[in-house]
């Protein structure tokens, strides 16, 4: 397929390779730190944050400099992509699900489940470490430049429409459970009813709260 | 790299110097006048009581959730509309001229894909998902 | 663009299940609740041509092929294993709409969604591309989550499927990320291309790292030791219906890409063996898996609870057949997929009984419920009786035939002797808790009343289940002979 003859990741590692033996740093090196520390601080800061809502905008700092990262490997379309679907509309979907589940920012410190945590710990920095050490063994490989039109629109789409045609159909078998799934799990709790308007429903409101009146408690 | 992407640099920019520029503006320019009105907290003409963190309906995540997969679907069209002269075209493409014959490939597949996501949309609109009644 | 029309004859049972569902899905939405006692006659329609379909399959399928570009395969392995789906399906659609009137949450998408994960399933089971088996898991689960989830009135269907979904969730990350460490290694997403560039990358740290953590999210799927936690609480909380699906389907589809990959992909011996090769590390998660499994079953009084355990336990015996191929080879495919075949008929069954006996807010789980149920029920404490027996290994029952054959695969090496030591240990403990359900049954005074079922959907499909137990049981050849036949796609 059309991808293989070009492995831009390497490229950047072949890069930064060079830049560390003759202290040379070119642009996109500098660029490409700037990135990664600015993603990495974003992903700390998401898991850090006692806030939820300070730790979603932490997630779409993440995003960003995901796709900046992206734009970087010459996957400008993946790029593009990761602004709009994550870091706008799934993002969205998060702020919701935050104020729907609508929990505590602050949840006190308990010593119960430490031991679990602890080996957690272990396990990970564990992992992180071995994975960590294969994958910094790899070799930089295809120092080369890809072509001008790599990871365009035009290219990604040739693929996608082409090659992976079976895929790109089947996605909407899979985007359509998606959107069955999101009727019938939002659907009201506690309910025998089978009627359409289960589907307007909302478990917000207690059984007895009829739907058209449930609302106007949320917006005071 | 084959694409630039120093006008987003120049957009964020400017985005946030616009922004620092008003603050400042604002802050050293503006007039000062605080009362004890204006620093009372408001919403919508009523007094806030309570807990700021009441529960959202549920109808806030199924809208998210479809706006979600509508939009994906989107991002399918995108590229799809900017290569539909070529998938219609079983030969090279010479600019926007076809050297060979012209097919229903590139329509077939598009409508095939949004067929399905109809039925997704009829069910939402039926099931009264993106209704708010 | 050019386009190959006869290749759509590779996705007919696909785009049948899919136009079934579209339609199921409308009908649901536009008729207003009136076409309710018309969905389930219409997904067995369905099913019926999907297998038709396959049946066609089969007949064409001397030669394994392959379409659109390599993403998929048509063998007689995709189309044995998809003929399973299907079935599993079909009887659980028999199952579901007498168990959700019951319960009081019907709702006319279970139909919809239960074709749909099949369709992800048949994927699945026809995935020659990464890409193509990511999509099919995906397809299959996020259905089954909302299935699962999809028992309004019980907290524990809730509570369930949040957990299924979480952990669900971590393996298809888990499953990415490993594609894209291979992806990373080998530049393709293709099976038969990885397969071809294996020499050149069996010691790459990138490729090794990656095909472990696929391995990792398969045992998710297929419920592994240590990668079982969401399963009891998943499979007890959901319906009775689809507790019976995700136990066989869901768990089959999962061992088809195991079997696939091990058997295709990842089947060079350096990636087999050494101290991070999949065969040893299979072999420890059958060898956990059994033990666990059947040692949680033990303690259950719960009777769903106790076939959760039990499913965890069977997949123990499952992964034995799966390290049985890395060291004897092609020949130990066809003990796997006749496994597969009887553990489905078997499962649904045992959990089809279990559907059967409660009634409303009172599902009636409990062992001690079932005391006395043969001189009440004689016909169902009889079918029950032969799950159990078959789910334990008793000849003549389909359960015996497929530990048999796997057990003889693995033994045909002297390097599993061991493995199979420890499988046939663990099935003479099980012996325990599946014969406690059947003196229960027969030896113990009837307590409560019961208020089972009536229904000719639940009647059904227990009669499908128990005459397969038997027919496949009775007269094995005839199954193992396909299933030995069942090649791949090179």
């Amino acid at each position: 397929m059309l991808w293989q003859s070009v492995q831009p990741m390497g490229r950047v590692t072949a890069q930064l390779a060079t830049g560390d033996q003759g202290m040379q740093w070119s642009g996109p090196q500098i660029w490409w730190w700037i990135i990664a520390v600015f993603t990495v601080g974003g992903a700390i800061s998401t898991v850090t944050r006692r806030n939820n809502i300070a730790a979603v905008m932490s997630l779409v700092a993440t995003f960003f400099g995901l796709a900046a990262m992206y734009a970087m490997l010459s996957a400008h379309f993946l790029a593009a992509l990761q602004v709009l679907v994550y870091a706008g509309a799934i993002m969205t979907l998060f702020v919701f699900v935050i104020m729907v589940l609508n929990r505590d920012e602050a949840e006190p410190w308990a010593w119960s489940g430490i031991f679990t945590k602890i080996v957690g710990v272990f396990a990970l920095v564990y992992l992180v470490t071995k994975v960590g050490y294969h994958l910094f063994g790899v070799a930089a490989a295809h120092p080369e430049t890809p072509p001008a039109e790599f990871g365009t629109v035009a290219q990604v789409g040739e693929v996608l429409f082409t090659d992976y045609l079976f895929v790109f159909e089947a996605v909407s078998v899979l985007l359509l459970i998606a959107v069955v799934a999101a009727v019938v799990v939002a659907r009201q709790r506690g309910g025998g009813g089978t009627d359409d308007d289960d589907a307007s429903a909302d478990i917000t409101t207690t059984p007895a709260v009829g739907h058209s009146t449930g609302h106007e408690d949320h917006h005071s | 790299m084959a694409v630039s992407y120093s006008p987003i640099l120049v957009a964020i920019l400017f985005a946030v110097g616009f922004g620092l520029v008003f603050l400042a503006l604002a802050m050293f320019m503006g007039p000062k006048h605080e009362t004890a009105e204006k620093l009372a907290p408001f919403e919508c003409g009523s007094e806030p009581i309570g807990s700021p963190r009441v529960r959202f309906s549920v109808k806030f995540y199924q809208v998210a959730i479809l706006f979600l997969v509508f939009d994906i679907e989107t991002a399918f069209l995108y590229p799809w509309a900017v290569l539909y002269r070529k998938l219609s075209c079983t030969g090279a493409m010479y600019g926007l001229v076809c050297s060979g014959n012209v097919t229903f490939f590139g329509l077939t597949e598009m409508v095939v894909f949004l067929a399905i996501l109809v039925v997704g949309l009829a069910y939402v609109w039926r099931k009264k998902a993106i209704g708010w009644g | 663009m050019d386009f190959d029309v006869s290749q759509l004859s590779a996705i007919g049972p696909i785009v049948a299940l899919t136009v079934a569902g579209c339609f199921l899905l409308l009908l649901e939405a536009f008729a207003g609740g009136r076409q309710r006692a018309y969905l389930m006659p219409l997904t067995l329609a369905a099913v019926a041509v999907a297998l038709v379909l396959e049946a066609g399959q089969w007949r064409d399928a001397q030669l394994a092929t392959s379409a659109f570009h390599g993403l998929l395969a048509v063998d007689r392995f995709s189309i044995l294993l998809s003929s399973v789906f299907l079935v599993g399906c079909g009887m659980t659609a028999l199952l579901a709409p007498a168990y959700m009137k019951e319960h009081e949450f019907e709702f006319g998408e279970f139909y919809a969604l239960l074709i749909f994960a099949t369709a992800g399933m048949i994927i699945l089971a026809q995935a020659t591309d990464f890409v193509t088996i990511f999509l099919g898991i995906e397809t299959m689960s996020i259905a089954v989550y909302v299935l699962t989830g999809s028992w309004r009135n019980s907290a524990k269907s809730a509570e369930g499927a949040m957990k299924y979904f979480m952990v669900g969730a971590f393996a298809t990350s888990v499953l990415l990320y490993g594609i894209a460490l291979i992806y990373g290694a080998t530049g393709t997403t293709a099976l038969a291309e990885i397969a071809r560039q294996a020499p050149r990358v069996s010691q790459a740290p990138l490729f090794i790292v990656g095909f472990l953590l696929v391995i990792v999210a398969l045992g998710f799927k297929i419920a592994a030791v240590p990668f079982h936690m969401w399963a009891p609480d998943a499979y007890e909380g959901a319906p009775t219906p689809v507790t019976a699906f995700m136990a066989t389907t869901v768990k089959a589809a999962g061992f088809a890409t195991l079997i696939r990959l091990v058997a295709t992909t990842f089947s060079r011996t350096e990636l087999a063996y050494g101290s991070s090769g999949w065969a040893s590390i299979l072999s420890w998660l059958a060898v956990l898996t059994m033990t666990l499994g059947n040692l949680g079953a033990l303690r259950q009084d719960n009777v769903k609870r106790m076939l959760a355990y039990s499913s965890i336990a069977h997949a123990g015996y499952l992964l034995v057949g799966v390290v049985a191929i890395a060291v004897v080879g092609a020949d130990a495919r066809g003990p796997l997929i006749y496994y597969l075949v009887a553990y489905t008929f078997t499962t649904i069954g045992a959990f089809g009984v279990v559907a059967w006996i409660g009634n409303k807010n009172d599902e009636r789980v409990m062992i001690d419920d079932w005391a006395g149920l043969a001189s009440r029920h004689p016909a169902q404490a009889l079918a029950m009786t032969l799950f159990m027996l078959s789910l334990g290994g008793f000849p003549p029952t389909a359960g015996f035939f497929g530990k048999f054959y796997v057990f003889r695969a693995a033994l045909e090496k002297p390097t599993l002797i061991w493995l199979v030591v420890v499988a046939v240990l663990n099935s003479v403990i099980s012996v325990y808790y599946y014969l406690r359900v059947v003196t229960a049954m027969y030896f113990r005074e009837p307590g409560r009343e019961l208020r089972p079922l009536r229904s000719n959907g639940v009647t059904a499909a227990l009669l499908i289940a128990a005459f397969g137990v038997l027919a496949i049981g009775i007269l094995p050849s005839w199954l193992i002979d396909a299933a030995n036949a069942a090649l791949f796609l090179q």
